[in-house]
């Protein structure tokens, strides 16, 4: 099966063969390439918005393919610049990653991947050591949640499960105060390419929450990050409203809810609904998934699949420690005893 | 050839024979390239509620008799009005009489923004509509200073404050308005406030038929809340999907917002729906008035004859107009150098 990124390469053999290039002797346009995840298309796209007369091209790295490093590089070689995010084994053929790219490839600008988990400390991803940690996919996708495969894993009945997305059971984990420590993660991972994202991280912060999910960052996140990458790089970006030109890729994918209590921690209103993956909107509007829906899937999902399969750090460290596990079984029945004298 | 609406019914049927539909209340959006934007809407503030959409933008082969049969096993429905010829055997009125439980959408359409914006429909080809760089929106002015003979310069130079105020181009906005508030009167709902809001978060239509999703997120709500259904408390912020800026995007010209207090641009996105593939393109003025000149060099004259066009030939005053700005333009740029 060809991957995005095979097809891209093919595209641009094809191109380079049939050549695009100007040769009525006017000036030939910059070529760009941007390298990278899902996060590439907000890079690309918006490369393009700032400066309309550059030629972008897009090489995704979002699934194993057929390409290796010396056919990347190859196409790579033909641009006159070439922006790229960090990138693992597992997705070239060879299992080269970013290091050897840019090791072989001199002067490409680095852009940061960034992943941001103060809006969604609950998201976890599970990966099978029986399966060569492959993703396990979920209810939502390779997002899964901590409580609900806690609650699972320790016996939980869903409603019990439901009941720890309230304040105390937030707090009680820590959840409330991971804020910090993403702010931190996000301005290493800018300054180990070489951006200072402090100002541009106050600015996202301000409003609504900046993340679809901890590693699908809002447009205005990838359009501030590519003007600076931008700069590095000696291109003008023209002043624009963003908001009058903003295609979101990734708004297509899952939608997490910020949860009350921690949108309440921050002032924001938060939710219980997941927006599940619809990319064609052609055939419907997609589906939403309640937060209940959610666990109850996880459950009978996770129901499916050996203990060993099923391995978390931060879970298993909860279920090995008899007094959270105890602490959390407590914090669940008094929210479920406040719930019914509320109704 | 099928339309989307052909397939969308081929889907339902599909899935009703395979007992896939599950969802309560089921709701049916009918419409054009808006409908999503408003199904959309409907799903978010319902999430529990089952919504399809059906779009008529194209002619197809369903007839009217099978898209009432299929409208009939929804609870709610929904429909923007829509003219005979995209489906076989009538239109909005013909399914109104089909089927008295549809609720009328009102149709988005705003030109406060984009005054220079004309439609180019073919009168040789029963008003098949002329698509140039972006698509079916035209610029007025570009087309007139084409039909003048003009060069791309001159016409690029024509661009600016002086000319749009001649031409009127900042006093649409009471009118458009006025024809907005109509329109969703007629529906049955009172937008007034929403527009104010809109209003005052900037330019809130990508082209003038072509608004951003918070806008159909504002109707969708208005009409679930006209049909009496219970919606959950949601910040559209959080969960918006925008298809239509996929599309094209026409600008607001900088003189334009700056009187409404926007910034404003002459950058022209041309549609893109293939994300995977391509980053899409976008055209600046020059780009924009160079791509729809090599679009009029291929037609008659009599083919690019606009009502607006009718009307600013038969006025003398308007062509007067053009040559004085487009030469004036260029006395100033040589001026200066």
């Amino acid at each position: 099966m060809f991957s995005l990124l095979d097809r891209q390469i093919a595209r641009h053999w094809r191109e380079r063969t049939f050549s695009r290039s100007v040769s009525n002797g006017a000036k030939a346009a910059r070529k760009v390439a941007v390298v990278g995840n899902c996060q590439s298309f907000g890079y690309a796209f918006a490369l393009k918005l700032f400066d309309p007369a550059l030629v972008v091209d897009r090489y995704p790295l979002v699934a194993p393919g057929l390409t290796d490093l010396k056919t990347l590089r190859a196409a790579l070689a033909d641009y006159d610049l070439v922006f790229s995010q960090d990138f693992g084994p597992l997705i070239l053929r060879d299992n080269a990653t970013s290091e050897a790219l840019f090791a072989d490839l001199p002067g490409v600008i680095q852009l940061p991947t960034v992943n941001f988990y103060g809006f969604h400390p609950d998201t976890i991803h599970l990966l099978d050591p029986t399966k060569g940690n492959r993703y396990i996919l979920g209810p939502a996708g390779v997002y899964h949640s901590a409580f609900a495969l806690f609650g699972h894993l320790a016996g939980f009945s869903i409603d019990q499960t439901e009941a720890l997305f309230a304040h105390e059971a937030f707090d009680f984990v820590g959840y409330l105060d991971v804020w910090p420590s993403a702010v931190d993660e996000v301005l290493r991972v800018g300054q180990s390419v070489g951006m200072k994202l402090d100002g541009a991280i106050a600015r996202w912060a301000r409003g609504r929450a900046f993340m679809y999910t901890p590693t699908h960052p809002r447009p205005q996140v990838l359009f501030d990050v590519a003007r600076l990458a931008m700069d590095k790089a000696g291109l003008k970006a023209q002043p624009l409203d963003t908001d009058d030109y903003a295609v979101d890729d990734l708004s297509r994918d899952y939608i997490l809810p910020v949860y009350p209590p921690l949108a309440e921690h921050y002032g924001l209103r938060g939710s219980t609904v997941l927006k599940l993956a619809h990319y064609r909107f052609s055939k419907g509007v997609g589906e939403m998934m309640a937060l209940k829906d959610f666990i109850a899937r996880s459950f009978a999902h996770y129901g499916e699949r050996k203990r060993e399969q099923l391995v978390h750090e931060r879970v298993d460290q909860w279920l090995a420690d008899a007094e959270i596990k105890r602490t959390l079984a407590l914090l669940s029945a008094e929210e479920l005893k406040r719930r019914a004298l509320a109704r | 050839m099928l339309s989307e609406i052909d397939h969308q019914l081929l889907h339902v049927w599909g899935r009703r024979l395979l007992g896939r539909e599950k969802g309560a209340p089921r709701i049916a959006v009918v419409g054009n390239c808006q409908s999503f934007g408003i199904a959309y809407g409907m799903k978010l503030l319902v999430p529990q509620a089952h919504v399809d959409r059906f779009t008529i933008v194209r002619k197809g082969v369903t007839t009217l008799d099978m898209l009432g049969k299929t409208l009939s096993n929804y609870d709610h429905v929904f429909s923007l009005e829509f003219q005979p010829g995209f489906v076989r055997g009538g239109g909005w009125e013909e399914l109104k009489t089909l089927l008295p439980k549809v609720a009328p959408i009102p149709s988005i359409v705003f030109s406060g923004f984009h005054p220079d914006t004309i439609y180019v429909l073919d009168p040789t080809r029963s008003g098949f509509p002329i698509e140039g760089p972006t698509g079916p929106y035209h610029s007025a002015i570009a087309l007139f200073a084409y039909l003048r003979g003009m060069s791309v310069e001159q016409t690029v130079s024509l661009y600016g404050a002086p000319l749009f105020e001649a031409l009127g181009y900042f006093d649409v906005w009471e009118d458009s308005a006025r024809e907005f508030l109509e329109l969703a009167r007629a529906s049955g709902l009172d937008l007034s406030a929403e527009l104010i809001r809109w209003s005052r978060s900037g330019p809130f239509m990508y082209s003038m038929n072509h608004p951003k999703a918070f806008v159909l997120f504002d109707v969708a709500k208005a009409l679930l809340a006209k049909a009496g259904m219970k919606t959950d408390p949601v910040e559209f912020g959080d969960f918006a999907v925008d298809d239509i800026v996929r599309g094209v995007v026409f600008p607001v010209y900088p003189e334009i917002a700056e009187r409404y207090g926007h910034r404003g641009s002459y950058l022209f996105k041309r549609s893109n729906y293939r994300l995977a593939r391509f980053v899409g393109e976008f055209d600046d003025l020059r780009g924009f008035v160079e791509g729809s000149f090599a679009v009029y060099a291929k037609h008659e004259r009599a083919q690019l004859m606009t009502p607006r066009m009718v009307e600013w030939e038969g006025n003398p005053a308007v062509a007067k107009l053009f040559a004085f700005h487009a030469a004036d333009a260029i006395t100033k740029k040589y001026a200066r150098a």
